[in-house]
């Protein structure tokens, strides 16, 4: 759909160019030709947009294991990922769709909503993370993981976690650390970052908050994170992976859905940059 | 359990089945992971972080099984099927295998793609709190679409 889209949109250009020299030159057969491509095109498009929701840019079909994962949605109408966790699900149970950028890039602005209505979430043993985003290097014995966004039930309530790096721990050692922030009681939020990479880096969350507000939080606070040992940005994930035990078995056949997906988009950000 | 994968693969071909550079039968192999380094710590973008020693094998076919067994006296084992070569942005889909139980990911062409190969990888897991991965041995057994 988003490929259709692309081309019509480059077609439409690309006449409009033909238009503008052809207004000089005294002919229009080319241009007429375009145009009849341009209604053909038209003619088998709805064929298409009746099929499927259009799936966020840059995200592939889904991958899962003991976890039913699947875009969804009205045909041309956004796409959500719902992800459905299966009975009995092992260690490594996972359903997503990744977003491999084309590059490595330096910061990476995403904001979604997530429904977890469903979801029994009301322990410190029951997390599972819905979003990770990885750097081009991995440190010798630790991960090439920026940033990893879980759900779970510290204190009993519903919490965002935000897992990143920790520059202070052994080099030696895996070296995560962790905000939580605990999300409101309706069983849904509106999530918004944007994590600057480099060696000044810093992660800035909105929860709940429009994106032309004043950010939820940073980490740190003040100051910079050093992502540099873990390069830039090489892509992301979202859906339900690493999930904990306590949490597989309180939530089997149940779903959560995020939706709203958009990464590096500069639309919302205009007050903050 | 067989577990479902959708993995594509535009040709194949005879099946080759090789680990660390060395040709190796096509069908049933067995290794370790003891004195491999751990080449490959994310994969699918950081979904399966694995930061244990590692065997890769490169295979060239459209589709089929691979079958993981760890040593019933090791530790668990991890079974990662990979669309793309093995890095954090990896296309792949991992289960861990416990020891002695046999463990399958299959994988099908679902559409077209410019990939000719599959990597299939063993993994070892790090225990939570320790600095040192696991390792241990394996039997690894790959069938192609004619079985």
């Amino acid at each position: 759909m988003t490929e259709i889209k692309r081309f019509l949109n480059a077609t439409i250009r690309t006449d409009a160019y033909i238009l503008y020299r052809r207004r000089y030159q005294g002919s229009l057969v080319i241009l007429y030709s375009r145009l009849l491509l341009f209604a053909a095109l038209g003619a088998f498009a709805p064929v298409v947009v009746a099929q499927d929701c259009a799936r966020p840019d840059g995200f592939t079909e889904t991958r899962n294991i003991y976890v039913s994962t699947s875009w969804t949605g009205a045909a041309d109408t956004p796409c959500a990922l719902r992800a459905e966790l299966s009975t009995g699900a092992p260690t490594l149970a996972s359903g997503f769709a990744a977003n491999p950028f084309a590059g490595t890039v330096s910061q990476v602005r995403l904001r979604f909503a997530v429904d977890y209505s469903e979801l029994v979430i009301n322990s410190i043993l029951k997390s599972a993370t819905i979003v990770s985003i990885v750097g081009s290097e991995a440190p010798a014995a630790s991960s090439a993981q920026l940033l990893r966004l879980a759900l779970n039930g510290i204190g009993g309530v519903p919490n965002l976690s935000l897992i990143y790096p920790d520059v202070a721990a052994a080099p030696s050692a895996p070296g995560y650390t962790a905000r939580n922030v605990v999300l409101n009681g309706t069983g849904s939020a509106q999530i918004g970052i944007d994590l600057q990479l480099g060696s000044s880096g810093y992660i800035r969350y909105w929860i709940d908050a429009d994106f032309d507000a004043p950010p939820t939080g940073r980490i740190p606070t003040t100051g910079y994170l050093d992502f540099s040992a873990r390069g830039n940005a090489t892509g992301l994930s979202m859906g339900m992976f690493w999930i904990s035990q306590s949490f597989r078995s309180a939530n089997a056949s149940k779903a959560l859905v995020i939706s709203d997906i958009k990464v590096d988009d500069y639309l919302f950000w205009s007050g903050y940059e | 359990m067989k577990t479902p994968a959708s993995f594509v693969l535009k040709t194949g071909g005879l099946a080759l089945l090789y680990a660390g550079g060395a040709a190796a039968q096509y069908g049933t192999s067995t290794g370790t992971t003891c004195g491999f380094p751990s080449t490959i710590n994310d994969l699918s973008s950081g979904v399966y972080q694995l930061l244990g020693s590692d065997v890769t094998y490169p295979v060239q076919q459209y589709y089929g099984t691979a079958t993981l067994t760890a040593d019933a006296s090791g530790p668990p084992l991890v079974l990662a099927v990979c669309k793309d070569p093995p890095s954090p942005t990896a296309d792949c889909l991992a289960l861990e295998a416990a020891p002695g139980v046999p463990t399958t990911l299959s994988y099908t062409p679902t559409r077209p793609n410019t990939s000719t190969n599959i990597w299939i990888v063993v993994d070892a897991l790090q225990p939570a709190g320790s600095a040192t991965p696991a390792c241990g041995s394996y039997t690894v057994m790959i069938t192609g679409p004619l079985g």
